[in-house]
């Protein structure tokens, strides 16, 4: 589990597994990585500004 | 954001998610009228603090990453994905087939760049602030990351847009005021 208090640590590169998150919806559903298992998963970043 | 939206209803299937995460201070309003506007019917994710760029390693937006069955980071871009790109969305037209991207042809020279853990606790303790009401003060401490980490554009944007509404959040985003301002 990924967790808040770590401190700095090499982020994941490409090949590797990543920790499992949980992140909330714009409609507050707290979604997590490890939900998506068996799921090819596109993560597009953004912001609105 | 309707590019978004276009390719996920002509891809659409089971065996893949589209979703997209918004780094945003200011809560799910300010994303959720631009997934409103282009009736997006993917998930969208709020991350207020990063904590993505800590996991990925980046400071900047927009990004990419293809995570396959079994949890793998399989691809990254860090700034400039964009849908509107023929080559990344050839790409991911494969990827919802099930296919790609093959190893060898993934051209990864994106460097990593992380928020020091200094930078990164001012930003959190701006963010508190910010959500206390306490606004001039959570600016003032997101200048010093800032000055700290000039090269910051998720902390230098995201003072841009709580300082100046007007220039992102009435009607279109002003690109020329951003760049005079670089």
């Amino acid at each position: 589990m990924f967790s808040e208090s770590d401190g700095n640590y090499a982020p994941i590169l490409p090949g590797s597994e990543l920790p499992d998150f949980s992140l909330p919806t714009l409609d507050g559903r707290d979604i997590r990585l490890a939900d998506y298992r068996g799921v090819r998963l596109i993560l597009f970043v953004w912001a609105s500004w | 954001m309707p590019g978004w939206q276009q390719f996920y209803k002509e891809n659409y299937n089971d065996s893949f998610e589209l979703m997209s995460v918004a780094i945003d201070v200011q809560g799910a309003d300010r994303p959720l009228h631009y997934i409103d506007e282009a009736c997006a019917k993917f998930p969208t994710l709020l991350d207020k603090s990063n904590k993505l760029g800590r996991l990925l390693g980046f400071r900047i937006v927009p990004n990419g990453f293809l995570i396959d069955e079994n949890g793998v980071l399989k691809y990254r871009e860090i700034g400039k994905f964009s849908i509107e790109s023929p080559s990344t969305k050839q790409m991911l037209v494969k990827w919802t087939r099930g296919s790609g991207p093959d190893p060898d042809n993934v051209l990864d020279n994106t460097e990593f760049h992380q928020m020091t853990i200094e930078v990164r606790r001012m930003f959190e303790r701006g963010l508190e602030l910010y959500e206390m009401g306490m606004t001039h003060q959570s600016i003032d401490i997101w200048k010093k990351a800032l000055e700290l980490d000039p090269d910051n554009y998720i902390v230098r944007k995201q003072i841009w847009a709580v300082e100046n509404p007007e220039k992102f959040y009435s009607g279109k985003i002003d690109t020329d005021w951003q760049k005079n301002r670089l």
